[in-house]
């Protein structure tokens, strides 16, 4: 596997407003799509999607990996909006699929759990992702373990899908 | 005692507002005051628009309500969320029974809905009531709660509709 995150044109950056047109470019690909909940056909959806997903640049919760000042890949902090619930968040992590398997995910991984722990100062991050995603071994690789999965949460080419929860500690 | 079921207006946000503040009920949500309170109320009352939101009235009293938290991604449609509240002062008299009940055919036959799915935190007497009902336990999230450095840990339920 590739390694662009040692390249010198790789970096990570707050995620810009900006963004958003390159976010939604990535989710329109089937290699994405198969994992998110909405269908390709589904305009609108995505839209309100990739404006939620970019939407947390507001909290610097949000950020986004650049190669060469171009962005090639988002991982985003869903922060809770009650405070009972505030210790921990969701994170979703999206990279250009051009741009898959050359370790992206697992930059943005780390720095999306270290931004979490030490600017938001929370306890644990969760991410919900569906049963057969290839991503969950990386995650598995950052302390990442089930908490609960649920059968027949997704429908994808006319079969059931279980949604999986996994979780970490962080510090 | 003649229980109604009716589908929610703008205006019963009002309720929910009260209902939600009750301290025996606020306890068994994430929302901690009147502000988040009062987000969570807008929230839930905005589904009237999509006909999935219901209020139950005893003798022309309302006095709970449950949400059908639908969506639109086409991969997860065909599951739903549910919600349900009911006031202190109406516990014990079958409310959430006909809430719950309700919910269901309206999810079935109305929205299309197969898997129905709802949270518990643990310790919360209604949990029986979802047993009752035939929801089943698929996982629970510990520490999902935090109060003071007390966590408390989130049931996760779910009743299959076409498997009855």
């Amino acid at each position: 596997m590739n390694d662009i995150t040692q390249s010198a044109d790789y970096d990570i950056r707050y995620t810009r407003l900006t963004d958003i047109s390159y976010v939604k470019q990535w989710v329109k690909d089937p290699r994405v799509m198969r994992y998110l909940p909405m269908e390709g056909n589904q305009h609108d959806e995505i839209e309100g999607f990739c404006k939620n997903l970019v939407g947390f640049y507001r909290f610097e919760a949000a950020l986004t990996a650049i190669y060469g000042m171009k962005p090639i890949g988002i991982g985003v902090i869903y922060l809770m909006p009650y405070k009972k619930v505030a210790h921990h968040a969701m994170m979703q992590v999206i990279v250009d699929p051009t741009w898959q398997n050359q370790k992206v995910g697992r930059s943005l991984v780390k720095n999306v759990l270290h931004h979490a722990h030490h600017h938001f100062r929370l306890e644990a991050m969760d991410i919900e992702i569906m049963a057969d995603h290839p991503f969950r071994s990386v995650l598995n690789t950052f302390g990442f373990k089930d908490i609960y999965r649920q059968e027949g949460f997704y429908q994808r080419d006319g079969e059931y899908l279980a949604r999986v929860m996994m979780g970490c500690q962080l510090g | 005692m003649s229980i109604a079921i009716r589908e929610a207006v703008q205006s019963d946000e009002l309720f929910l507002k009260q209902w939600l503040m009750q301290p025996d009920v606020l306890k068994w949500f994430p929302m901690g005051d009147i502000k988040e309170v009062e987000d969570s109320a807008r929230f839930w009352i905005s589904f009237h628009a999509l006909g999935c939101c219901y209020i139950a009235e005893k003798e022309g009293v309302p006095c709970g309500s449950v949400l059908l938290n639908l969506t639109h991604y086409a991969k997860i449609r065909h599951q739903c969320l549910l919600s349900i509240i009911v006031s202190e002062e109406f516990r014990n008299q079958k409310i959430g029974s006909l809430l719950l009940q309700h919910a269901e055919q309206q999810a079935r036959e109305r929205f299309g809905i197969l898997l129905l799915h709802l949270e518990v935190y643990d310790g919360n007497p209604a949990r029986r009531l979802y047993e009752r009902m035939g929801y089943v336990e698929y996982g629970e999230h510990k520490k999902f709660i935090r109060e003071e450095e007390r966590y408390q840990t989130k049931i996760m339920m779910q009743k299959w509709l076409n498997r009855e």
